[in-house]
Protein backbone atom coordinates (compact mmCIF):
# COMPACT_ATOMS: atom_id res chain seq x y z
CA UNK A 1 0.00 0.00 0.00
CA UNK A 2 2.02 3.35 -1.20
CA UNK A 3 1.66 6.40 0.09
CA UNK A 4 0.13 7.43 -3.13
CA UNK A 5 -2.60 5.56 -2.75
CA UNK A 6 -3.09 6.38 1.13
CA UNK A 7 -3.05 10.10 -0.16
CA UNK A 8 -5.04 9.41 -3.38
CA UNK A 9 -8.34 8.14 -0.83
CA UNK A 10 -7.60 11.16 1.39
CA UNK A 11 -8.45 13.18 -1.14
CA UNK A 12 -11.41 11.43 -2.69
CA UNK A 13 -12.49 11.67 0.65
CA UNK A 14 -12.48 15.08 0.83
CA UNK A 15 -14.51 15.38 -2.89
CA UNK A 16 -17.11 12.94 -0.84
CA UNK A 17 -17.21 14.49 2.16
CA UNK A 18 -17.58 18.31 0.08
CA UNK A 19 -20.22 16.98 -1.83
CA UNK A 20 -22.36 14.86 0.28
CA UNK A 21 -22.76 17.71 2.99
CA UNK A 22 -23.44 20.43 -0.56
CA UNK A 23 -25.69 17.91 -2.00
CA UNK A 24 -27.30 16.78 1.64
CA UNK A 25 -26.26 13.02 1.32
CA UNK A 26 -22.83 10.95 2.94
CA UNK A 27 -20.50 11.21 0.08
CA UNK A 28 -20.50 7.09 0.90
CA UNK A 29 -21.92 6.69 -3.28
CA UNK A 30 -19.47 8.33 -4.90
CA UNK A 31 -16.68 6.93 -2.80
CA UNK A 32 -17.84 3.52 -2.84
CA UNK A 33 -17.27 3.21 -7.15
CA UNK A 34 -13.51 4.86 -6.57
CA UNK A 35 -12.44 2.20 -4.02
CA UNK A 36 -13.89 -0.28 -5.88
CA UNK A 37 -13.18 0.43 -9.40
CA UNK A 38 -10.22 2.89 -9.05
CA UNK A 39 -8.65 1.13 -6.37
CA UNK A 40 -9.76 -2.01 -7.04
CA UNK A 41 -10.80 -3.61 -4.09
CA UNK A 42 -12.83 -6.37 -3.25
CA UNK A 43 -16.56 -4.95 -3.02
CA UNK A 44 -17.17 -5.56 0.84
CA UNK A 45 -13.64 -3.86 1.75
CA UNK A 46 -14.86 -0.56 -0.66
CA UNK A 47 -18.14 -0.92 1.34
CA UNK A 48 -16.73 -1.32 4.84
CA UNK A 49 -14.11 1.43 4.36
CA UNK A 50 -17.28 3.82 3.10
CA UNK A 51 -19.38 2.86 6.51
CA UNK A 52 -17.04 4.12 8.07
CA UNK A 53 -17.26 7.41 6.60
CA UNK A 54 -20.49 7.55 6.76
CA UNK A 55 -19.92 7.39 10.69
CA UNK A 56 -18.32 9.99 10.35
CA UNK A 57 -20.04 12.28 8.12
CA UNK A 58 -23.25 11.40 10.15
CA UNK A 59 -21.57 12.78 13.82
CA UNK A 60 -19.51 15.61 12.08
CA UNK A 61 -23.18 17.12 10.57
CA UNK A 62 -25.09 16.30 13.55
CA UNK A 63 -22.92 17.98 16.15
CA UNK A 64 -23.20 20.61 13.90
CA UNK A 65 -27.01 20.86 13.66
CA UNK A 66 -27.98 19.74 16.86
CA UNK A 67 -29.43 22.23 19.33
CA UNK A 68 -31.87 23.77 16.68
CA UNK A 69 -34.47 21.37 17.21
CA UNK A 70 -34.04 20.61 13.44
CA UNK A 71 -33.04 16.94 14.31
CA UNK A 72 -36.49 14.93 14.58
CA UNK A 73 -35.06 13.18 16.94
CA UNK A 74 -38.08 10.91 18.03
CA UNK A 75 -38.92 10.12 14.23
CA UNK A 76 -35.13 9.33 13.76
CA UNK A 77 -35.27 6.99 16.78
CA UNK A 78 -38.53 5.61 15.68
CA UNK A 79 -37.13 4.82 11.87
CA UNK A 80 -33.78 4.08 13.41
CA UNK A 81 -35.56 0.26 14.37
CA UNK A 82 -36.10 -0.75 11.35
CA UNK A 83 -33.14 0.99 9.71
CA UNK A 84 -30.65 -0.36 12.31
CA UNK A 85 -32.11 -4.38 11.80
CA UNK A 86 -32.01 -3.71 7.89
CA UNK A 87 -28.53 -2.81 8.03
CA UNK A 88 -27.29 -5.55 10.07
CA UNK A 89 -29.17 -8.06 7.90
CA UNK A 90 -27.82 -6.01 4.87
CA UNK A 91 -23.93 -6.22 6.62
CA UNK A 92 -24.21 -10.50 6.71
CA UNK A 93 -25.79 -10.23 3.61
CA UNK A 94 -22.47 -8.75 2.10
CA UNK A 95 -19.95 -11.23 3.67
CA UNK A 96 -21.93 -13.54 1.47
CA UNK A 97 -22.78 -12.37 -1.81
CA UNK A 98 -19.58 -12.30 -4.22
CA UNK A 99 -18.26 -9.22 -5.69
CA UNK A 100 -20.59 -9.54 -8.76
CA UNK A 101 -23.73 -9.25 -6.89
CA UNK A 102 -22.44 -6.24 -4.65
CA UNK A 103 -21.48 -4.51 -8.03
CA UNK A 104 -25.17 -5.08 -9.38
CA UNK A 105 -27.05 -4.00 -6.46
CA UNK A 106 -24.77 -1.10 -6.19
CA UNK A 107 -25.24 -0.38 -10.22
CA UNK A 108 -28.84 -0.42 -9.71
CA UNK A 109 -28.76 1.47 -6.67
CA UNK A 110 -26.40 4.05 -8.00
CA UNK A 111 -29.01 4.78 -11.25
CA UNK A 112 -31.83 4.87 -8.69
CA UNK A 113 -29.84 7.84 -6.74
CA UNK A 114 -29.39 9.42 -10.22
CA UNK A 115 -32.56 9.98 -11.10
CA UNK A 116 -33.83 10.68 -7.77
CA UNK A 117 -31.28 13.52 -7.80
CA UNK A 118 -32.72 14.40 -11.11
CA UNK A 119 -36.48 14.88 -9.96
CA UNK A 120 -37.51 18.15 -8.91
CA UNK A 121 -39.63 17.39 -6.16
CA UNK A 122 -39.29 19.29 -3.11
CA UNK A 123 -42.55 20.14 -1.07
CA UNK A 124 -42.26 23.28 2.23
CA UNK A 125 -44.92 20.93 4.01
CA UNK A 126 -44.75 23.80 6.86
CA UNK A 127 -47.51 24.90 8.47
CA UNK A 128 -47.83 28.20 9.40
CA UNK A 129 -50.01 28.28 12.08
CA UNK A 130 -48.24 27.82 15.31
CA UNK A 131 -51.30 26.71 17.01
CA UNK A 132 -51.06 23.45 15.09
CA UNK A 133 -49.76 20.33 17.57
CA UNK A 134 -46.63 18.74 15.71
CA UNK A 135 -47.96 15.99 17.32
CA UNK A 136 -45.34 13.09 18.78
CA UNK A 137 -43.46 12.67 15.21
CA UNK A 138 -43.97 16.12 13.97
CA UNK A 139 -41.42 18.98 14.74
CA UNK A 140 -41.19 22.72 15.45
CA UNK A 141 -38.28 24.67 14.63
CA UNK A 142 -37.33 28.06 13.83
CA UNK A 143 -36.66 29.00 9.88
CA UNK A 144 -34.14 31.15 9.32
CA UNK A 145 -35.37 32.16 5.79
CA UNK A 146 -39.44 33.18 6.85
CA UNK A 147 -37.55 34.25 10.39
CA UNK A 148 -40.07 32.54 12.40
CA UNK A 149 -41.10 29.46 13.90
CA UNK A 150 -42.67 26.91 11.63
CA UNK A 151 -44.72 23.60 12.68
CA UNK A 152 -44.55 20.21 10.42
CA UNK A 153 -46.46 17.00 11.22
CA UNK A 154 -45.45 13.74 10.56
CA UNK A 155 -47.90 11.88 7.22
CA UNK A 156 -47.52 8.44 6.31
CA UNK A 157 -45.60 6.94 9.58
CA UNK A 158 -45.78 3.14 7.62
CA UNK A 159 -44.60 4.32 4.75
CA UNK A 160 -41.76 6.38 6.24
CA UNK A 161 -40.94 2.76 8.22
CA UNK A 162 -41.06 0.91 5.14
CA UNK A 163 -38.54 3.27 3.41
CA UNK A 164 -36.67 3.29 6.19
CA UNK A 165 -36.11 -0.12 6.62
CA UNK A 166 -35.07 0.02 2.23
CA UNK A 167 -32.74 1.85 3.18
CA UNK A 168 -30.98 0.15 6.14
CA UNK A 169 -30.47 -2.69 4.20
CA UNK A 170 -28.76 -0.88 1.62
CA UNK A 171 -26.68 1.16 3.64
CA UNK A 172 -25.30 -2.26 5.22
CA UNK A 173 -25.38 -4.17 1.88
CA UNK A 174 -23.57 -1.07 0.28
CA UNK A 175 -21.53 0.68 2.95
CA UNK A 176 -23.49 4.00 1.71
CA UNK A 177 -25.15 6.30 3.64
CA UNK A 178 -28.88 5.76 2.84
CA UNK A 179 -29.99 8.54 3.25
CA UNK A 180 -30.18 9.65 -0.38
CA UNK A 181 -33.56 7.76 -0.01
CA UNK A 182 -34.93 8.53 3.46
CA UNK A 183 -34.64 12.50 2.51
CA UNK A 184 -36.92 13.02 -0.60
CA UNK A 185 -38.83 9.90 1.08
CA UNK A 186 -39.75 12.32 3.63
CA UNK A 187 -40.32 15.22 1.89
CA UNK A 188 -42.32 14.38 -0.60
CA UNK A 189 -44.44 11.85 0.69
CA UNK A 190 -44.34 12.11 4.86
CA UNK A 191 -45.21 15.50 5.48
CA UNK A 192 -41.23 16.86 6.76
CA UNK A 193 -39.55 20.37 5.32
CA UNK A 194 -36.62 19.73 3.70
CA UNK A 195 -33.87 20.60 6.10
CA UNK A 196 -35.36 18.69 8.73
CA UNK A 197 -35.69 15.72 6.74
CA UNK A 198 -32.05 16.06 5.71
CA UNK A 199 -31.07 16.90 9.34
CA UNK A 200 -32.83 13.61 10.63
CA UNK A 201 -31.24 11.93 8.12
CA UNK A 202 -27.58 12.80 8.49
CA UNK A 203 -28.35 11.99 12.64
CA UNK A 204 -29.59 8.79 11.28
CA UNK A 205 -27.21 7.03 9.27
CA UNK A 206 -24.65 7.16 11.82
CA UNK A 207 -26.65 4.42 13.95
CA UNK A 208 -28.01 2.35 10.87
CA UNK A 209 -23.63 2.19 9.93
CA UNK A 210 -22.67 1.05 13.40
CA UNK A 211 -25.02 -1.65 12.88
CA UNK A 212 -23.54 -3.19 9.67
CA UNK A 213 -19.71 -1.81 10.85
CA UNK A 214 -18.55 -4.34 13.31
CA UNK A 215 -19.50 -7.18 11.08
CA UNK A 216 -17.23 -5.73 8.52
CA UNK A 217 -14.92 -5.06 11.42
CA UNK A 218 -14.91 -8.53 12.27
CA UNK A 219 -14.26 -9.90 8.87
CA UNK A 220 -11.27 -7.94 8.22
CA UNK A 221 -13.01 -5.92 5.71
CA UNK A 222 -12.65 -2.30 7.23
CA UNK A 223 -8.74 -1.80 5.76
CA UNK A 224 -7.36 0.24 8.53
CA UNK A 225 -4.94 2.60 6.79
CA UNK A 226 -7.49 3.16 4.10
CA UNK A 227 -10.14 3.85 6.32
CA UNK A 228 -8.75 6.32 8.31
CA UNK A 229 -7.46 8.49 5.12
CA UNK A 230 -11.27 8.46 3.91
CA UNK A 231 -12.81 9.48 7.32
CA UNK A 232 -9.92 11.88 7.66
CA UNK A 233 -10.65 13.03 4.05
CA UNK A 234 -14.68 13.20 4.60
CA UNK A 235 -14.10 14.92 7.90
CA UNK A 236 -12.41 17.47 6.64
CA UNK A 237 -14.45 17.97 3.09
CA UNK A 238 -17.89 17.93 4.68
CA UNK A 239 -16.55 21.15 7.21
CA UNK A 240 -15.92 22.64 3.55
CA UNK A 241 -18.91 21.68 2.62
CA UNK A 242 -21.08 22.76 5.65
CA UNK A 243 -19.39 26.13 5.39
CA UNK A 244 -19.64 26.43 1.55
CA UNK A 245 -22.54 24.52 1.07
CA UNK A 246 -25.94 26.78 1.47
CA UNK A 247 -24.55 28.70 -1.58
CA UNK A 248 -23.96 25.82 -4.22
CA UNK A 249 -27.01 24.29 -3.84
CA UNK A 250 -27.31 24.88 -7.15
CA UNK A 251 -29.36 22.71 -9.38
CA UNK A 252 -26.00 22.19 -11.87
CA UNK A 253 -24.17 21.04 -9.11
CA UNK A 254 -26.85 18.44 -9.01
CA UNK A 255 -27.39 17.76 -12.55
CA UNK A 256 -24.05 17.27 -13.07
CA UNK A 257 -23.38 14.61 -9.82
CA UNK A 258 -26.41 12.83 -11.75
CA UNK A 259 -24.63 12.43 -14.06
CA UNK A 260 -21.92 11.16 -12.59
CA UNK A 261 -23.61 8.56 -10.55
CA UNK A 262 -25.24 7.44 -13.97
CA UNK A 263 -21.96 6.59 -15.66
CA UNK A 264 -20.68 5.01 -12.37
CA UNK A 265 -23.75 3.27 -12.62
CA UNK A 266 -23.70 2.33 -16.71
CA UNK A 267 -19.42 1.72 -15.66
CA UNK A 268 -20.03 -0.77 -12.50
CA UNK A 269 -22.90 -2.65 -14.64
CA UNK A 270 -20.45 -2.94 -18.04
CA UNK A 271 -17.80 -3.89 -15.46
CA UNK A 272 -19.72 -7.45 -14.00
CA UNK A 273 -19.78 -9.00 -17.47
CA UNK B 1 -46.38 26.80 26.01
CA UNK B 2 -46.72 24.14 28.12
CA UNK B 3 -45.52 21.95 25.36
CA UNK B 4 -42.26 23.71 25.08
CA UNK B 5 -41.34 23.31 28.83
CA UNK B 6 -41.45 19.62 28.85
CA UNK B 7 -39.46 20.20 25.90
CA UNK B 8 -36.29 21.74 27.48
CA UNK B 9 -35.18 18.63 28.53
CA UNK B 10 -35.06 16.75 25.34
CA UNK B 11 -33.59 20.17 23.73
CA UNK B 12 -30.58 20.04 26.69
CA UNK B 13 -30.47 16.36 25.54
CA UNK B 14 -30.11 17.15 21.74
CA UNK B 15 -27.03 19.84 22.78
CA UNK B 16 -25.36 17.48 24.79
CA UNK B 17 -25.69 14.65 22.24
CA UNK B 18 -24.31 17.21 19.91
CA UNK B 19 -21.28 17.78 22.00
CA UNK B 20 -20.66 14.20 22.43
CA UNK B 21 -20.78 13.74 18.69
CA UNK B 22 -17.74 16.53 18.38
CA UNK B 23 -15.68 14.56 21.10
CA UNK B 24 -16.45 11.57 19.37
CA UNK B 25 -15.25 12.99 16.17
CA UNK B 26 -12.30 14.61 17.48
CA UNK B 27 -10.70 11.97 19.09
CA UNK B 28 -11.09 9.58 16.59
CA UNK B 29 -9.56 11.56 13.77
CA UNK B 30 -6.59 12.72 16.21
CA UNK B 31 -5.90 8.75 16.76
CA UNK B 32 -6.75 8.04 12.71
CA UNK B 33 -3.90 11.02 11.88
CA UNK B 34 -1.89 10.01 14.68
CA UNK B 35 -1.65 6.37 13.42
CA UNK B 36 -1.80 7.48 9.95
CA UNK B 37 1.48 9.68 9.88
CA UNK B 38 3.16 7.07 11.98
CA UNK B 39 2.10 3.99 9.89
CA UNK B 40 3.28 6.00 6.53
CA UNK B 41 6.71 6.75 8.60
CA UNK B 42 7.57 3.94 10.79
CA UNK B 43 4.71 1.19 10.28
CA UNK B 44 4.08 -0.93 13.21
CA UNK B 45 2.39 -2.32 16.97
CA UNK B 46 1.83 1.38 17.28
CA UNK B 47 0.41 2.60 14.23
CA UNK B 48 -1.73 -0.73 14.06
CA UNK B 49 -2.73 -0.20 17.50
CA UNK B 50 -3.68 3.84 17.15
CA UNK B 51 -5.46 2.51 13.70
CA UNK B 52 -7.79 0.59 15.38
CA UNK B 53 -8.49 2.64 18.82
CA UNK B 54 -9.84 5.49 16.45
CA UNK B 55 -12.00 3.06 14.54
CA UNK B 56 -13.54 2.11 17.97
CA UNK B 57 -13.83 5.44 19.08
CA UNK B 58 -15.52 6.19 15.73
CA UNK B 59 -17.94 3.00 16.02
CA UNK B 60 -18.66 3.41 19.38
CA UNK B 61 -19.89 7.20 19.37
CA UNK B 62 -23.00 6.58 17.98
CA UNK B 63 -23.54 3.96 20.36
CA UNK B 64 -23.13 6.35 23.15
CA UNK B 65 -25.24 8.48 20.94
CA UNK B 66 -27.99 5.85 21.40
CA UNK B 67 -27.69 5.23 25.55
CA UNK B 68 -28.40 8.43 26.25
CA UNK B 69 -31.29 9.01 24.52
CA UNK B 70 -32.20 5.59 26.16
CA UNK B 71 -31.15 7.63 29.86
CA UNK B 72 -32.96 10.80 28.51
CA UNK B 73 -36.10 8.84 27.31
CA UNK B 74 -36.48 6.90 30.49
CA UNK B 75 -35.63 10.01 32.70
CA UNK B 76 -38.67 11.77 31.51
CA UNK B 77 -40.69 8.66 32.08
CA UNK B 78 -41.17 8.72 27.73
CA UNK B 79 -41.38 5.10 27.67
CA UNK B 80 -42.89 5.16 23.66
CA UNK B 81 -39.38 6.23 22.92
CA UNK B 82 -37.52 5.34 25.24
CA UNK B 83 -38.71 1.37 24.17
CA UNK B 84 -37.79 2.44 20.92
CA UNK B 85 -34.58 3.26 21.83
CA UNK B 86 -33.83 0.49 23.50
CA UNK B 87 -34.81 -1.68 20.65
CA UNK B 88 -32.44 0.35 18.51
CA UNK B 89 -29.73 -0.95 21.25
CA UNK B 90 -30.83 -3.96 21.43
CA UNK B 91 -29.55 -4.26 17.63
CA UNK B 92 -27.03 -2.67 17.70
CA UNK B 93 -25.80 -5.06 21.09
CA UNK B 94 -26.75 -7.71 18.70
CA UNK B 95 -24.55 -6.65 15.71
CA UNK B 96 -21.63 -6.80 18.68
CA UNK B 97 -22.20 -9.90 19.23
CA UNK B 98 -22.10 -11.02 16.15
CA UNK B 99 -19.08 -8.94 15.40
CA UNK B 100 -17.30 -11.08 18.44
CA UNK B 101 -17.96 -14.40 17.49
CA UNK B 102 -17.14 -13.89 13.81
CA UNK B 103 -13.77 -12.91 15.12
CA UNK B 104 -13.74 -15.57 17.88
CA UNK B 105 -14.51 -18.69 15.48
CA UNK B 106 -13.15 -16.97 12.10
Amino acid sequence: MTDWIVLSVVAMGAVAGALGSTLGLGGGVFLVPFLRQALGLPAAVASGISLTTVIATSSVVSARTAGRQLINMRLGMLLQVVTSAGGLAGGLAAQAFSDRTLDLHFSAVAAVVAVVMLSRLERRNVICDLSVAPGRLGGRYHEQESGGDVVYRLKRLPLALAVALVAGSISGLLGIGGGILIVPALNAWCGVPLRAAAATSAFMIGVTAVSAAPVYYAEGKILLPLAAAAVLGVVAGSHVGLRFGDRARAKWLKLLMAMVLLTVSILTLVRTR
Amino acid sequence: MNDDRRELPFLLMEQRLGRLLAVGVITSSTLFAVGLATEMVAAGLLSTLLLHAGLLVLMATPFARVIVSVVEYVREGDWVFATATLAVLAVLAGTVVIALRIAWLG
